[in-house]
């Protein structure tokens, strides 16, 4: 997609009215084109639309639930009680499934930052490359093989702590290609399962996989 | 800093502050009760879970919680339409350049300049505001206007982006005032 294009639909994609191909690929040119500097207020118009909605009220339960709701979640880095058991399983399928190739290479980052890419496939035929930004919280991950149309969930394991990264919801060909935002350290894991209905659920299934940076 | 240290009081705070907000969102997003409540369930659940996140983001929690409430509305939708059920990246984490935005609002008086978009959005012409609102309140993509309207996208994606530039301008209002 180029400039001329992405300018056509910047006011879309400001006002979440893109679908999800057209987005990744209009922010997949954000990240690197410097020429339109104007996104950020359309942006900004889009949240003023939001916060101008009409309010109303909830029913008298949701503030209870959602209250229940955050004493059963703590943070995200706090979620101990069953990590144990879930490592466990966790390790038992990496067994399983194997990791047919992995391929570590260090390159020069922009800016003296060193970007870290690893690439292995699955058991399960699944395609993996993670390029990591270690102290930046843009790094960059691709998968091919997964599902068609499936929402999947990225776990970072840090020592016992499983932190969520995000979801996605891979195309119809399998794949997903995209930024995320979280810090990466050295020596975290990664994770991949198959997303839960809410993405505050712990770990849903079987990993597809965990593999060390 | 309140919410980064697990204080659910402040969650509780940011609830009684905000819910009516973000359930009216969600609510005329999805057109669907039930549903809103668990739009903005999650919302706060996210705000709770990213705390730390929602501390370093310039801007008010407010206009963080409504752009996460939006967009999981319109993930709902969508996936209740079976078409475009979840993006990548972004429903989760608002991007860098909501980031952007946050800071932006955060350099104006947002309850001012929100007046002044509302007006400006109430002086567009009626096929323009149209296409602000099944966008943006009913999460339709420019192609399902256009197949709904039976327009051509071009025509869509001209009514949005000649829409959002006079909602910029008021906006913009501040500086030139």
């Amino acid at each position: 997609m180029n400039c001329e294009q992405v300018r056509e639909l910047e006011a879309a994609f400001a006002l979440d009215a893109l679908d999800e191909e057209e987005r990744a690929a209009v922010i997949a040119h954000l990240d690197v084109c410097g020429e339109h500097g104007n996104v950020a207020e359309q942006r900004a118009v889009a949240m003023l639309l939001a916060s101008g909605a009409a309010g109303a009220v909830p029913s008298a339960g949701l503030r209870d639930r959602v209250l229940a709701s955050a004493a059963d979640r703590p943070h995200a880095s706090n979620r101990r009680p069953w990590v144990w058991w879930y490592g466990a399983a966790a390790a038992i399928v990496i067994v399983v499934a194997g990791v047919i190739a992995a391929t570590m290479l260090m390159s020069g980052g922009d800016e003296g930052s060193d970007v870290y890419v690893k690439e292995f496939e699955t058991g399960s035929g699944v395609s993996v490359r993670f390029e990591v930004n270690f102290g930046e919280t843009a790094s960059r991950a691709t998968f091919r093989g997964l599902e068609s149309r499936e929402n999947y969930h990225l776990w970072a394991i840090r020592g016992e702590d499983w932190l969520s990264i995000g979801t996605f919801r891979s195309n119809p060909e399998g794949r997903w290609s995209g930024d995320f935002e979280f810090q990466m350290r050295p020596g975290d894991a990664v994770c991949l399962t198959v997303a839960g209905e809410s993405e505050h659920s712990g770990p849903f299934g079987e990993p597809i996989f965990i593999e060390d940076l | 800093v309140r919410l980064a240290r697990r204080d659910r009081t402040a969650l509780a705070e940011l609830y009684d502050a905000c819910s009516g907000r973000a359930f009216g969102l969600a609510y005329r997003v999805t057109g669907d009760g039930p549903a809103a409540e668990d739009v903005v369930h999650d919302a706060f659940l996210w705000m709770w879970e990213h705390g730390d996140r929602v501390d370093a983001t310039r801007g008010s929690p407010e206009a963080l919680l409504l752009t996460v409430t939006h967009r999981r509305a319109i993930d709902y939708v969508r996936k209740r339409s079976r078409q475009d059920a979840r993006r990548p990246g972004g429903e989760v984490f608002p991007d860098a350049i909501d980031e952007q935005a946050l800071a932006l609002l955060a350099e104006v008086d947002e309850a001012e300049v929100r007046e002044r978009v509302l007006v400006a959005l109430e002086g567009l012409n009626p096929e323009q505001r149209e296409a602000v609102d099944l966008a943006f309140f009913q999460g339709m993509t420019h192609q399902q206007i256009a197949a709904a309207r039976s327009l051509p996208v071009g025509t869509v994606k001209s009514r949005l982006r000649l829409a959002m530039g006079r909602l910029r301008a008021a906006l913009r209002e501040e500086d030139s005032s």
